[in-house]
């Protein structure tokens, strides 16, 4: 009897010991996320709260009403991951060819600095600098190539600009390691070869450096399509995103069922772009 | 075999020197001239120039002065992928994420060749080498001689005018090696490139080169083929560097015809060869050198035989050790210590002479030579 049990537990040893993250995942992860699933099918009543019937009437209006601020923020998000990656990738490239390693290790603590200080601290401080009397009004100012301060705070631009900021580090932390297992000397057996500096970038320094630049876009436009923090700082009612339209719906006398179907489309489309990070890569690995 | 390929004239690296150090010059002011056809070798240690040298004519660097020609063009400017040559790299720098086919067909693809045509001929250029059957396979999944084998397909596939190899086998075993050695030699020779191979293997330089130039500390010391290089060092560097030698410490007592009498003590003085435009005059210190194969040994039973073409004097058996193919010997005349190399025979059986046991050691005059330091 004794002898029988214990062969059962060695037998299935494996999902005996994966039971606690089961169960986690059950009650945080799963739990939650079914709630929302069928809250997002409900009705709203007059508290904003879900209650039944059943119905497709807030996915009609995400999808209608709201496809505007949908496809707004996937253009903010979309905006600030090429804007990381233009910035990021010669940046990685540029920290790699130092040649002491107290420099490359100091621009790399550099990129992660920022980390150390409180988001929401840092976010405030891009009011300041982008204020009517900021620094970057009156240095623009003085030097005569604007009249009149320009109005940069609630607009995509700020938004743009904060999210960059933010997210830039995880662009540039996957970028810096391909390029550090990127072999240099294929840059001259390229050339050797007869490729322009073009050619050189094209089919052989980007096509081995571009898991680490799926990586670095997967990492910006994730949380990106989904903040609330930076535009509600610096967006206002021009910035406006997907993030900002969820907490609405939860907070006060919102509309919740709302608020859980738009959820559940963005991550939809956080989903759809994880599949076509998947597919890359694999296809990367053959 | 007399049209001149690369030549260099004048040639001088320097790289900047690291936190505030003087500039290093790698490459001091080197002429060499390589010809149509040539298989040559730059042989030296590490840190030699060899490298440098390798890449300067590449067009990975551009020369701090003096020029680099090929095929009698100034290449000042030109940049790599505009010469006429194509490099076998050191870890051959193949292209991970592209298949053994698409490595081979990158450069004619850069060049524009269709693809059909340019299948064809990366085909064929992967049969020369002894490939045919890994086309789609990825460079990891390929052994060291493989590798080596594609990237040798790679630049060869081009057709280059000249084509350079830098340490080619280095990263191979020493079985590989020995057949490559040959293979590539054979390849040479069918397709009339003109090849230029950078190595510290002097072995693989005999085997392998028409001519070698032996480098040290940015300078050509002296280029010739093997025999010459072997049989008639100039310098105690390249003596020293190629293959092994007995050093011998005098004094030059007088010269005559291109001979020097050299005095190295207890009495004993032996005539040396001295090389063209060797600079020494009687009284100054200087060293002979003595390849160890070429002395030979005698009892003292035997009736000495020293004549115009002969040199023989008295010695003592210091050390005997049996080495297989050969015996070799220490033995202590005047203040020097010679190696001699008997090689082993049915005639002539090792361990004949025993320590401390008095000889007679011989050679012919032509083999002791003087050297410029």
């Amino acid at each position: 009897m004794v002898a029988g049990l214990k062969r059962a537990l060695r037998k299935h040893n494996a999902f005996i010991l994966s039971l606690p993250a089961l169960f986690w995942l059950l009650v945080f992860f799963i739990t939650p996320l079914l709630l929302v699933l069928v809250l997002s099918f409900m009705s709203r009543d007059i508290t904003g709260r879900g209650t039944l019937p059943f119905t497709f009437e807030q996915y009609e209006r995400v999808f209608t009403t709201f496809r505007p601020v949908f496809v707004s923020s996937i253009n903010i998000a979309l905006i600030s991951t090429v804007v990381c990656l233009l910035i990021g990738y010669p940046l990685a490239f540029y920290i790699k060819t130092r040649r002491s390693d107290a420099v490359r290790n100091l621009a790399l603590f550099l990129v992660i600095l920022p980390f150390w200080t409180n988001f929401l601290v840092r976010t405030y401080a891009w009011r300041v600098i982008l204020g009517q009397s900021g620094p970057v009004n009156t240095t623009l100012l003085s030097l005569g190539l604007v009249d009149e301060p320009v109005i940069f705070l609630n607009t995509q631009f700020a938004v743009i600009v904060g999210m960059v900021y933010t997210f830039l580090p995880f662009m540039v932390l996957p970028i810096y390691a391909s390029v550090e297992r990127f072999d240099f000397r294929q840059v001259e057996a390229a050339r050797d070869l007869g490729a322009n500096d073009w050619h050189t970038f094209w089919r052989v320094v980007l096509p081995q450096t571009m898991p680490g630049v799926v990586a670095g876009c997967i990492l910006v436009f994730i949380p990106a399509i989904g903040a609330f923090i930076t535009p509600d700082l610096l967006g206002g009612r021009d910035g406006f995103m997907i993030g900002n339209l969820i907490t609405r719906q939860y907070k006060g006398t919102g509309n919740v069922p709302l608020g859980a179907a738009a959820s559940m489309v963005l991550m939809g489309a956080v989903m759809l772009s994880l599949l076509v990070y998947i597919r890359f890569t694999a296809r990367q690995e053959r | 075999m007399s049209d001149v390929k690369v030549q260099l004239v004048k040639t001088v690296k320097e790289f900047p020197g690291r936190r505030g150090e003087d500039a290093v010059r790698a490459v001091d002011s080197i002429n060499l001239t390589i010809y149509d056809g040539e298989f040559f070798a730059l042989l030296g240690p590490s840190g030699c120039g060899k490298t440098t040298t390798l890449r300067l004519i590449a067009g990975f660097e551009q020369p701090t002065s003096g020029d680099v020609i090929i095929d009698g063009e100034q290449m000042a400017g030109v940049p790599a992928f505009h010469r006429p040559v194509n490099t076998v790299f050191q870890d051959y720098a193949l292209f991970p994420h592209m298949t053994v086919m698409q490595n081979v067909m990158f450069g004619l693809k850069m060049a524009g060749v269709d693809r059909r045509e340019a299948e064809r001929r990366a085909a064929s250029a992967l049969e020369l080498v002894g490939l045919p059957n890994i086309r789609k396979r990825r460079p990891r999944e390929l052994s060291g001689g493989q590798q080596q084998r594609v990237a040798l397909a790679r630049a060869l596939v081009k057709k280059p005018s000249v084509l350079l190899l830098d340490e080619p086998l280095g990263a191979l075993d020493l079985k590989l090696r020995r057949r490559m050695q040959i293979e590539l030699k054979a390849m040479q020779a069918e397709l009339g490139i003109t090849f230029i191979f950078v190595t510290h293997d002097q072995e693989e330089a005999m085997t392998m080169a028409n001519r070698i130039a032996v480098m040290d500390q940015g300078h050509i010391l002296q280029i010739g083929r093997p025999d010459e290089i072997y049989e008639t060092p100039r310098t105690r560097f390249v003596a020293d560097f190629i293959g092994e030698t007995n050093f011998l410490q005098g004094r030059l007592l007088h010269t005559e015809d291109r001979v020097g009498v050299v005095d190295i003590g207890d009495d004993v003085s032996i005539p040396a060869i001295m090389p063209e435009r060797h600079a020494a005059r009687a009284g100054d210190d200087v060293t002979v050198a003595i390849r160890p194969e070429r002395i030979a040994i005698q009892g003292m039973d035997v009736p000495a035989s020293a004549d115009d073409s002969r040199v023989m004097v008295r010695g003592r058996v210091t050390e005997a050790y049996y080495i297989g193919t050969d015996t070799r010997y220490v033995v202590r005349v005047a203040s020097a210590s010679l190696t001699v190399r008997v090689q082993n025979t049915d005639y002539q059986r090792g361990m004949g002479f025993k320590p401390q046991q008095a000889v007679y050691v011989l050679w012919e005059k032509h083999n002791a030579r003087l050297l410029v330091d």
